[in-house]
Order: C-alpha cells, then structure tokens, then sequence
C-alpha cells in the first residue's frame, strides 16, 4: 500500500521534471510554426500551424547539404577519434611508468584547453598548411579536439579490465601488442559505442572551428546555417526555430533509439 | 634505461615538427616589404588589362573566383541574382558568394592574418582604414568617375586613391514614429531638447522614446557615432575635428554624448530591455506602434515594420542638433561596397564583375531591395515609402561616418563597451571619457 | 629481462599518433600563443611590436578582466554544484521503476543533444523582456514583467542555471550507472538493522557513489570553466562586459577589441587556472576514492 503512494508520488515529480526539461523544445516547435507577424504568447500553441516555416528553414539555410556537411565530418572524425584514442590508451592504462603518468596528465589537461585561446594560432598554422576549406583540416582538428576525452574514457575503462586478462594472454605468449589487439580491444565495443555517442553529438554540435575553417558556403555546417538566421540581416524568427528544430531532430533520434548504448557506455566510462 | 632514451626520442620527434611548422609560419612576417612591392606591380599590370580588355571586349571569361559579403538577406539575393546573370553571360565563370552576417568582420580578421583573402570582398565601411593594404586601387575603372561627388569623401584615402565600387550609401539619422507623432501633437524634432521632451510627453503615454536593442553592444555605439556628428563634427563654434585629426582634443568635450546616452537611460525615456533586447526583435518591436524614435542608420527597418503591421508607418528625418542655429545633417557612408583583392589570381576576371555590377540598373536593382540611396550617379532607384523622405531631405548635407573619419581604427570597439557600459550601469560618464581618451591615444600610437 | 624491454618500447609507440596530434594541434599553436602575448599584434596586420609583460601588467589593472574571471568560477562552480546535486536527486528519483521511468530519463537528457548556441536562442526566447516565455507567466498572477538579464549578477546565474538544466541529464546518467554498480544487498541489510532513507543515503549510498560524483565533477567543471556558446548566445557578454566569461573575453578582446596580443594574454591565463583547478579537484577527489576502496 505504502508502495503504491510512493510510485504515484514518484510520477508526479517525474511529470514536473519533464514540464521542465521539454519547455524548450515546446517553445521553438511552437515558434516555428507560428508566422513573424504573430505577436501571440510563446506559450500560446499555434492553433494554423504556418507549415511554411520548414520550407523556408531548409531553402534558406541550404539545411540538407550542411546536415549532410556535417554528417561527413562527424564521421571521419569519429573514426579518428575511436582508433587512435583506444590505441593510445593502452598503454597509458596499463603502463604505468613516470612517463607515462605524466603524458596522461597532460593529455587530460588538453581537455581543458578552451579551443579559443590558441584559435588564432591554430588557424594561421592551418592556413600554412593548406588545411582551410579542406574536408581533412576540419576533420583533423575536431578529432584532435575530441581525442582527449576519448582517451580519458578508454583509460579508465581498460584500468577496470582485470590485469590477469592480458597477463594470462602473455604467458600463453601473446606479445602486450598482441594482447592489446586480440584481448583488450573485444572489451571496448562498450566503451567505443559511448565514445561515439559523445563525440558524435560534439561535433555536430561544434560552432568554433568550422566557423573558421570551413568558409565555402557549400561547405557549410549546421551550426554555420543556424547561426546566419539570428544576425541582424535575418529578421524570420519562424524559420529560424524551424531550422533549429530540424537541425535537432538527428542527434535527438540518435540518442532516443541508441538510449541503451548509452546508459551502458556511461556507466563503463565513469565507474572505475 | 635505454628503452626510455628511446621513446622520448620519439616524442621528440613529434616535438620537432611541430617546430617545423613553427618555421614555416614565422616567416610570414617577412611577408609585409613584399606585399608592397607587389602593389605597385599589380597597378602596372593592370593598365595593362585595361587595354587589352577593351580590345578583348567579346572573347569569353573564364575562371573561379569567390566574392564574400555581410549583406542583408535582401542585398544579398540582389546581388546574388546579378552575379548569376553575368555567369549565364560568361559561361566559363563560376563565381561563389556568400554572406557571412555577423560573423563577417572576425571571419575577415582572420582571413587578413594569414592574408588569404576572398577575390572580391565586402568592405563595410572599411575600405580605407583597414581594409586598403589589401585591395587594389580602382581609380582606373571606368566607373570610378559615376561615383557620386558627394559621396566620394567617404571611400578615398589621403592620396585620393579609392578601393571599392560603391553600390548604395547608408544614411544614419531619426527613425520616428508617424502616427505616435501625430497624436502627441508634435512636430519632427529639430534639436535633442526637443527629442527628449517629446519622450516625455510619451513616457506619460506608456510609449518608448528612443528604442535601443543593446545586447548588440553596436547599438548603443551607432547611437553615439551619429549623435557625436551633431555634438562634435558640424559645430559652428568648436573646431573639433582638426583637434581630434591631430590629436589635441581635449577629451572633456566628449561628457555630453556620453551623458546623453545616460540622460536618456535615467529619465525611462529607453526602452525597458535597453540593454538585454536582441537586433532580431527590432522590427517586431517597431510593429507594436509604442516606439517614438530611433537613432540608426538601418533606413531599411521602415520598411521591415510596415511588412509586420502595414499600421506602423515611420518616418527619417536628420540627427537632432545641439541647438536650434546648427545645421542638419545625416550620418553616411559606404554600405554595400566591393574591392579587389590585391593578390588575386583572377584579376582580369574581377574587374570584369565590378564592372558588370556598377552597370546601373544593377545598382538599382540592389538599392530598392535594401531601401538605400545609390552611390552612383545616374541611377534613380523607387525606395518605397522613404522615398519621400529622401526627397524632402535632398539638399541636405551626408557627413562620412564619424568614427570613420576622426578616429583611429579600433575606436568603434571602445564605442562599444562604453556605450553598452554605460547603459548598464557599470560605467559612470567620467570613466567613460577617460576610456575613450585612453584607447584613444594607444590607437593612435599604434597605427 | 631485454626481452621485456623490446616489448614495453613497443607498446608506448601506441600513443604516438595521439601524441603527434595533440603536439601538432594543440601544443604548438598555444605556444605560439605565448609568443604573441608578448606582442601588440591587431589580430590581422603583418607588423606588430614586441611590447614585453606590457599585456600582463594591463591584465591586472583591467575591471573587465577581474569581472570575467569572477564570472569564470561561477559558471563553473555554479554549474557543477547544481548539476551534480540535481542530477544525483534526479538519479536516486528516477533508478527506480514507474510509470514513465524511462520517458523521465530520455527528456531530462535530450537537451544535451542540443547545441548550447541554439540553447542560447532558445533561452532568450524564454527570459526576454519583451514576449518573453517566463514574462508571460509573470504577468499571469498580475506582476510586472521582469527584464530579467539586465542585472549583470542575476544574468551570470541564470546562465548557470541554463546551463546545468541543459546539461544535468549527462550527470544523472553517470550517477543512475553508479547507483546500478551499487549492490542491493548493502542497502537490504542497511535497512535490516533499522537505517532510515536519509541514514542510508548519507552512509551508503553516497560515499558509494563518489567514484561516478568525481568523473562527473571534474567534467561538469571544464565544461563550466570553458562556457562560451550560451553566453553570447543569450547576453553576448552583456549587460555592458558584466556576464563575460573569460572565454567570451577572449574572442571580445581578439575579435572586436582589436588586441591579439592581450586576448592571447588571457588565453593563456585562462589554460593555466583550468589546468590548476582540474589537477587539484581530480587529485583531491581521486585522493578521497581511493581512501574509501
């Protein structure tokens, strides 16, 4: 009995956290649905839904070919991201000599470097070296950006593997290169799923360095077609939630569907 | 032992690319007696396209180039439109164009540091100041003599030599309020005094006076730079500008634009959110019909506000003066302005559009999409419902840009601080001269 | 023993594509960085001055820079407290199976997904003064609408809140994963010798739960300490300079300001506080797990 009350307690708190949380997509599916020159409530809902927003979003923005920009370099990036990430955290696991202590540390203080404080450097060194509005200067920077964190996570996670796993593998004459590749690397599917997750979600979301490496129009991103409808030329505020509500809708599929992913890839990564 | 000699090798070995890279940029600084030797080669070779083009005046144009601008939405398919035209006529060009809206002027920043420009760029309002070591005169263009004589002022360096095409000219002055106006029963103000009573007679009546949307912090710092032409450029009695050419302005002069600013701000005669609204919200706000005045040079939203609410009709008028003897004035400018990259591989091929675009029913094709006055003469493009006004206010006179003129490059963004500062709270009227004054002389050291 | 030698070499040569990355990327523009603090470079001319500390000395006299740093810690610290505090409530709330349990946790996390510039947008469609959501309501029970951001201090804690709201389900799926590393039986025989909710809580529950409380923490407070999106997106900085980051600083100074040379001064004294502050909280809070194990 005592139970029941609790459980029913428990989905009026869950009902209000939810009120909370999903008031920001209700107001931006709600404005774009609404035209300029309706002054109503941002709660009222739009009783004639005016559809055109979307069309508009998605000419305007040019929003299929920067989804599909995007989708690209969220891709090969990730790539990067997973095979030199769980690479290097093997050893950095597993070995854990001065060195590389030391190199972990740091490597886990680049996750803190803002990307802005070496912004003007690092774009006067892509420029020398012809990485502007090139596929592979975005992807290379972005995965770099990401790596760190990468790392951090297959680290922790190898730490929890058992040390007598590749041990055993060694005895049985398994090289620790041999172990890594046959022993360790299974382990990780987890782990790599999340790694995914994170990063994929991070770059699609990344504003900073495609703003500055990517300026050919045809090579633009979401974050890019987003931000030109909030400048002062583009007074369309309907279109311009419609552009974000669309631009949202990938990652929040993803993660709707892949939920299970995640939860596992999370609880891998933060309990060692 | 020996296996840690090893791999710190190996790290070192990483190191020493990275030093690698840091050779090859460190040398870009050697780039700068270069650039301008190739300044003077570029003139010279282009006298010599110039009459090779006229012979080669059919044969056909080939190549790729890009041409970047922060042009409005409005502008921006105008000249898009026109850029598509010339590809249609020149089968062999592809030209990309882009607008880059706010982010615009950083994107040009880092482009200049690592001097990889667009062919043809937008210059917004720069094109002498910042932008000249990188474009290439265009005295030669058979267009520079259409430039309206008037208007010259505004896009030539000391020597005379003029950078961009012109396209339209902004016009900075009041925004009012037609119908609030009318039932207040008062005229166009002539003189701030008579603004600011005129706010008061509407703050009784619920109405903002002046409407500032000051997240953008260029809102407030365009209020102060057309305010400062009436406070300090076209006085009868002061000599300010030579002071501030030369550098013994007496920076004192300045408290009374930044005690305006505050005046406005204490009385209530801003609005609520002066300094928390966004630019996108200016239009929609105007709507409402419960704005009196604005001070911008965006004509444009006269005509963005009658779109929302056909009801809200405002007018243009000049900047307010100091005292009813001084005359009025507007604030202009260059606004849709293209130059040359002076390093560009496709010279031939950018003259040819400046060119095309300079025709004039292109240049009126962009100057009715953006509501604003050419700045070539000849054309004579139906603004619409400001198109009366700028009729009514023909004789009078268009000073450049304040900032423009009588600062030295990077003031506007101290304009800026102190301008959203001072609204905020966070600065008093003293602090903000001494901050003008200061970044004042360090610019001046610095250019 | 060579043997083992050859093999550990080996093994090291793993990292090195990581390693030549992050050198490349990351290591040589900041020290480039460094080299340019010392100079008045304007962000795009080809000539500028060495000028020596002369940005340092003007860092610590300058208001706004003290303004920003404040504001530094506070959307870090602010962020983290409230994240972790909520998302360990919502975890402890939402572990357990009722209707709408996993609906709960899918909302709370969606608006992670979301990028905090568009965040930003959408949030000051929210606070705004004029049409703004929260107004909106406000004016329901008969108020007057609040302009809400344009009190700098109140604005730099409703960015704060913003922020840990967005990112809080990221937090609670962290703590939902450590509760479920969590064996029942600690808590059955807890309750066996007549521990209450809290008592449990208080001395099983948590301390079990500080591993995931320090990876979550040490997370949430570099992501704080970096804020920048949402900031310009719902202030730009404003009102006047009172909601800057240091972050925001940075672009404000190199891209409006005109003054490379003193934002790369910034930069690098902003790396070096996130880089002090993130060894110290994870040394302490590692320090405090493994004192537990």
């Amino acid at each position: 009995m005592k139970k029941k009350d609790r459980t029913w307690l428990q989905t009026l708190v869950a009902l209000l956290i939810i009120a909370l949380h999903i008031t920001p997509f209700y107001i931006m599916v709600n404005m774009s649905l609404k035209e300029l020159s309706d002054r109503s409530s941002r709660w009222m809902p739009a009783l004639h839904p005016y559809f055109q927003n979307y069309p508009t979003a998605i000419e305007h923005g040019n929003l299929l070919s920067a989804m599909w920009n995007t989708w690209i370099i969220a891709f090969l990036s990730v790539i990067i991201i997973v095979v030199a990430g769980a690479m290097a955290a093997y050893p950095l696991a597993r070995k854990t000599s001065r060195r590389n202590r030391i190199i972990l540390t740091l490597i886990v203080g680049v996750m803190m470097v803002p990307q802005l404080s070496i912004l003007v450097p690092l774009y006067k060194e892509m420029v020398s070296l012809k990485g502007i509005n090139h596929l592979w200067g975005i992807v290379i920077v972005s995965a770099t950006f990401h790596l760190p964190m990468a790392i951090y996570m297959y680290s922790n996670f190898i730490k929890s593997i058992p040390k007598d796993l590749d041990e055993a593998a060694m005895i049985d004459g398994c090289s620790m290169m041999q172990s890594f590749f046959y022993v360790i690397l299974p382990c990780l599917k987890s782990t790599t799923v999340s790694v995914i997750i994170l990063n994929g979600v991070g770059i699609w979301n990344d504003y900073q360095f495609q703003l500055y490496f990517l300026q050919k129009p045809a090579m633009r991103t979401i974050t890019l077609a987003i931000s030109t409808f909030f400048t002062d030329s583009k007074q369309d505020l309907g279109a311009a939630a419609a552009a974000a509500f669309i631009v949202v809708l990938p990652p929040v599929m993803a993660y709707i569907f892949l939920q299970k992913y995640f939860v596992k890839g999370a609880m891998d990564s933060a309990v060692k | 032992m020996r296996k840690s000699v090893k791999s710190w090798l190996a790290i070192g070995t990483a190191a020493i690319v990275a030093a690698g890279l840091a050779g090859c940029s460190g040398s870009s600084s050697s780039d700068a007696p270069a650039a301008e030797a190739s300044k003077t080669e570029t003139s010279a070779e282009a006298e010599k396209a110039d009459t090779a083009e006229s012979k080669e005046e059919s044969k056909n144009l080939e190549g790729e180039i890009e041409i970047v601008t922060n042009a409005n939405e409005q502008t921006y398919n105008a000249v898009n439109e026109i850029l598509e035209q010339f590809m249609q006529e020149n089968p062999g060009v592809k030209i990309s164009y882009t607008t880059q809206g706010s982010d615009y002027e950083q994107l040009m920043k880092a482009r200049m540091a690592s001097n990889d420009l667009p062919d043809i760029f937008a210059t917004h309002g720069w094109s002498v100041v910042r932008y000249s070591e990188y474009l290439r005169p265009l005295n030669d263009q058979p267009w520079f003599s259409e430039i309206e004589p008037s208007f010259l002022e505004n896009v030539q360096n000391a020597d005379g030599q003029v950078f961009v095409l012109p396209l339209n000219m902004d016009q900075g002055g009041l925004l009012y309020n037609k119908k609030l106006l009318t039932e207040l029963g008062v005229d166009i103000p002539k003189t701030w005094d008579e603004l600011k009573d005129i706010c008061e007679k509407g703050k009784e009546k619920g109405y903002t006076g002046v409407f500032i949307a000051g997240k953008d912090s260029r809102q407030p710092a365009s209020l102060l730079d057309i305010a400062a032409q009436t406070y300090l450029e076209v006085r009868n009695d002061q000599d300010y500008t030579s002071q501030l050419l030369d550098g013994s302005f007496d920076w004192n002069n300045w408290t009374p634009l930044s005690q305006l600013l505050v005046d406005l701000k204490e009385s209530g005669y801003l609005n609520e959110d002066c300094v928390t609204c966004d630019t996108v919200d200016i239009a929609p706000r105007m709507s409402e019909n419960n704005v009196l005045f604005l001070i911008t040079s965006n004509m444009d939203l006269i005509r963005q506000a009658s779109e929302l609410n056909p009801d809200a009709q405002y007018g243009m008028a000049p900047i307010p003066t100091v005292d009813e003897s001084q005359e009025n004035v507007f604030a202009g400018g260059e606004r849709e302005a293209y130059g040359v990259w002076k390093d560009t591989k496709h010279e031939e091929l950018c003259l040819e559009v400046l060119k095309y675009l300079a025709k004039p029913e292109n240049v009126k094709k962009v100057c009715e999409s953006s509501g604003k006055r050419s700045a070539l003469k000849g054309v004579d493009p139906d603004l619409g419902a400001v198109a009366e006004d700028y009729k009514k206010y023909a004789d009078i006179k268009i000073s450049p840009t304040f900032d423009r003129v009588y600062l030295p490059s990077g003031m506007w963004s101290t304009m800026r601080t102190i301008g959203s500062a001072l609204m905020g709270g966070e600065m008093s009227v003293e602090e903000s001269v001494k901050t003008m004054e200061t970044d004042y002389n360090t610019l001046r050291e610095q250019n | 023993m060579k043997q083992k030698q050859t093999r550990s070499v080996s093994i090291d040569v793993l990292y090195l594509p990581a390693l030549v990355l992050l050198t490349v990327f990351v290591v040589y523009p900041l020290l480039s960085g460094i080299q340019i603090s010392f100079t008045n470079w304007n962000g795009y001319s080809s000539t500028y001055k060495y000028v020596g500390f002369a940005n340092y000395v003007k860092m610590f006299k300058d208001k706004m820079f003290y303004t920003a740093l404040k504001n530094t810690f506070l959307y870090g610290v602010g962020s983290t407290t409230i994240q972790t505090i909520v998302g360990v409530a919502y975890a402890l709330l939402l572990q357990k199976r009722f209707h709408g349990q996993t609906l709960t946790r899918v909302i709370v996390y969606l608006p992670a997904m979301i990028a905090s510039l568009i965040m930003g947008y959408i949030s000051y469609f929210l606070v705004q003064y004029n049409h703004g959501a929260i107004n909106d309501i406000v004016m329901l029970f008969g108020k007057a609408p609040v302009d809400w951001m344009a009190d700098g201090k109140r604005a730099v804690w409703i960015i704060v809140v913003i922020n840990a709201l967005q990112f809080v389900g990221k937090t609670m799926i962290i703590m939902i994963a450590g509760l479920q590393g969590i064996p029942e039986s600690y808590e059955e025989a807890a309750e066996i010798d007549g521990a209450g909710y809290l008592q449990r809580l208080r001395y099983i529950t948590l301390p079990l739960l500080l591993p995931a409380i320090t990876t979550s923490v040490v997370l949430n407070l570099i992501g704080g300490l970096k804020l920048f999106g949402i900031i310009l997106s719902t202030t730009s900085g404003g009102p006047g300079y009172s909601s800057h980051s240091l972050s925001t600083l940075i672009n404000y100074l190199y891209f409006q300001n005109q003054n490379a040379g003193y934002s790369a001064a910034v930069g690098l004294c902003l790396f070096v506080i996130i880089m002090i502050i993130g060894t110290i909280v994870r040394r302490f809070l590692e320090k405090k797990v493994e004192g537990l194990s």
